[in-house]
């Protein structure tokens, strides 16, 4: 079977006013159909860039540079900006971390999901009656209660994690082959994390969509993702399937990001922490860019 | 009893900043950690009794006019509870669950309407000026947002002078900032710093070394270790556990994160919408839960582990907080509860014993308790064959 997506090589550019880093180098990985691939790091890894990659959102100083990225076999890069528009939103579709800043305030929910699917009718035209059929259908899907009445509610009426929901409903209306979801749960209380997990996990089974879940957390990774693309200062340094990278990470710094990871397990120990801090791109060390703080550095890293 | 090492009121300034490395306080990362703390159990260091901290909401004309009295929000709804001098009580909750100003409450950041904080013997609730401001000597804060706390205008070094400044201390029972910066695990080049030129974890080291600086007993730690990366929040909080074996502390540790709970404290209080539904030692709290909202939330954990991702259908709690402003009838959980019955609708349920050390509001909570011993054995239950957690 085809990927659903092929990321090959990607590298990408941020041009700042006094210099241009390297955001991404060397990403490659593959989302099959109806997988749950989560990319996990801390804060500067380059894991929203590749988000924001794959789905040609990037801001306007940040460019792909080079690479390649093949959605269902068609390459996103060579794409003319129109048929890129046309599979945005229908095709693959991205959540993110904030609902209020995405959903705009002073449109009703209605409003909003008839906007999409007005828009997003690919080769079908669908009357009034369809669509509001399937706006219906996703916010029940997604467990808003009452859809009949609240609609037509806008959406500061909302509490966050229902917020959260449509914002998946949304996206999700058109069936899109690629949800791109870019921490969604890392604002939201522990247990909405776990209705919103449980609620991806459900949509994958119902509709076969493949996803790209963004993270730092790695819980989250190990409850929901079948496999796991670890990255640090743009790069991937690990991929694996879930029950492997955390029976046996083999990656120095993923293992010393599962054994920093506070649990009760580790009670009476003392924590282990990766020593120095992430570094920043403008001063990558040379050769490997964990060896300055590896525990296990050779001779050899040190080297380009 | 104060480590002579490290308090400069016993020992006179200069002790810790004298040459060899016996002086010296080991790295946060060294074994001291890993040497469990007695926590002697007896001394109760604070008491909080019918604690209730109330935000009244402002009228509209039309209500004034209409005769409608004042609402307000009970953040903090009668809260008791005891914190013995030594341990690491954790206070975990979901946003609304009023931690956070209870946290503010006790330190008299905010004042309580109701009920009173005794601590050391006295009621502080009643304190006022001068005698509020000794109070900062003994009971400190560590600040959620460390930039929001620290003052952008001020370097490093002028932020662990001030509080010294502000109370007057003699130079003689100050530690020096190359101590205070020694003791959070940074290095003497930060304290020409401002806030903004820290990174996240420097700047929580700063707040910490700020909330030390008068030697207090009891810390109120706001989350900690939010936002932060995780090789930077272990570190974190491998610091703190080796302060408070080192200095005798007694910390609170606010937070939403189980998996710090579970690694850190001693006892677990947990809340909802103002009130503590169930307190008991963290072994109790993890492997004998009473309240349903414990359970509700422990099975929520996203832990991380593969191998342990729920079986069947777990209880999933639906639905989300209610408004604080119209809390339900009776107890306030029982809208998403599975173990509600009518009783739970008409009549709040006592706060009591229940078992030793381990406190709980809810009616059913031998239902609850039934749960751990004796897991169903039919998949035919509504109930979830949970896995056992691990122990320890």
């Amino acid at each position: 079977m085809n990927p659903v997506l092929d990321v090959r090589s990607l590298e990408v550019v941020y041009q700042t006013q006094v210099s241009s880093l390297q955001a991404l180098h060397d990403v490659s990985f593959v989302v099959q159909p109806g997988e749950i691939v989560g990319i996990v790091g801390e804060s500067g890894c380059g894991k929203s860039t590749v988000g924001s990659a794959v789905m040609r959102l990037l801001p306007p100083n940040g460019a792909i540079s080079s690479g390649e990225i093949l959605f269902q076999g068609r390459d996103l890069r060579q794409m003319p900006a129109d048929e890129l528009r046309g599979l945005r939103g229908r095709e693959m579709a991205m959540i993110f971390q904030d609902p209020m800043t995405c959903l705009n305030p002073v449109f009703t929910i209605r409003s909003q999901m008839f906007d999409i699917l007005r828009t997003q009718q690919g080769t079908t035209r669908l009357n009034k009656k369809e669509i509001e059929r399937l706006a219906f259908q996703s916010l029940d899907e997604v467990g808003i209660p009452d859809v009949a009445k609240r609609i037509d509610d806008y959406p500061h009426q909302f509490s966050g994690g229902m917020r959260q929901r449509i914002l998946i409903a949304m996206a999700l209306v058109t069936r899109p082959a690629l949800l791109v979801a870019d921490e969604p749960t890392s604002a939201l209380d522990v247990t909405l994390e776990a209705q919103i997990i449980d609620l991806i996990r459900e949509l994958r089974q119902a509709h076969q969509t493949s996803v790209l879940f963004i993270t730092h957390d790695l819980g989250v990774i190990a409850q929901l993702c079948d496999r796991v693309i670890v990255m640090y200062a743009g790069r991937v340094v690990e991929q694996q399937e879930t029950l492997a990278l955390f029976d046996n990470p083999r990656h120095p710094y993923t293992r010393a990001l599962l054994a920093a990871v506070p649990s009760r397990v580790h009670r009476g120990e003392p924590l282990a922490t990766i020593p120095g801090r992430v570094p920043s791109l403008t001063s990558l060390p040379e050769g490997c860019k964990f060896s300055d703080r590896c525990s296990l550095i050779q001779e050899i890293c040190l080297q380009a | 009893m104060r480590c002579v090492l490290y308090d400069p009121a016993l020992a006179g300034v200069g002790s810790l900043t004298a040459g060899g490395s016996a002086g010296k306080p080991a790295p946060a990362e060294a074994s001291l950690s890993a040497q469990e703390r007695i926590v002697p159990k007896d001394e109760v260091l604070i008491h909080l009794d019918n604690l209730t901290t109330t935000f009244s909401i402002r009228r509209g004309v039309r209500d004034f006019i209409q005769g409608k009295p004042a609402s307000g929000v009970r953040a903090v709804d009668r809260v008791s509870l005891e914190i013995r001098r030594g341990e690491i009580i954790g206070l975990v909750g979901e946003s609304g669950s009023g931690k956070t100003t209870l946290g503010r409450t006790i330190l008299q950041l905010i004042a309580s309407q109701g009920g009173e904080i005794d601590f050391e013997g006295r009621d502080i609730t009643q304190l006022k000026g001068a005698r509020l401001r000794k109070l900062r000597s003994q009971i400190q804060m560590i600040f959620q947002d460390p930039y929001a706390s620290l003052s952008p205008r001020m370097r490093v070094y002028d932020l662990l002078e001030e509080p010294y400044k502000i109370h007057n201390i003699p130079v003689g029972e100050r530690y020096s900032v190359s101590q205070l910066l020694e003791m959070v695990g940074l290095s003497d080049e930060q304290s020409a710093k401002y806030p903004h030129e820290l990174s996240g974890g420097q700047a929580r080291r700063v707040g910490i070394a700020r909330a030390l600086t008068l030697h207090p007993e009891f810390l109120v730690a706001d989350e900690p270790t939010a936002g932060l990366d995780v090789s930077v929040a272990s570190s974190i909080l491998n610091l703190m556990k080796d302060l408070a074996y080192r200095l005798s502390l007694t910390y609170l540790i606010i937070t939403h994160n189980l998996n710090i709970v579970g690694y850190v404290a001693d006892r677990v209080a947990v809340m909802y919408l103002g009130q503590l539904v169930e307190v008991g030692t963290t072994d109790q709290i993890f492997d004998h839960q009473l309240h349903p909202y414990t359970l509700a939330l422990l099975s929520a954990i996203s832990e991380p582990d593969p191998h342990r991702r729920p079986t069947g259908e777990r209880w999933r709690l639906e639905g989300e907080i209610p408004s604080q402003l119209n809390p339900p009838s009776g107890c306030y959980f029982h809208p998403r509860c599975k173990f509600a019955q009518e009783i739970c609708k008409q009549t709040a349920p006592l706060y009591q014993e229940a078992e030793a050390e381990h406190w709980v509001a809810c009616h059913f909570y031998e239902r609850v308790r039934e749960l751990q011993d004796d897991p169903p054995k039919s998949s035919g239950s509504a109930l979830t064959p949970q896995e056992e957690m691990p122990v320890g």
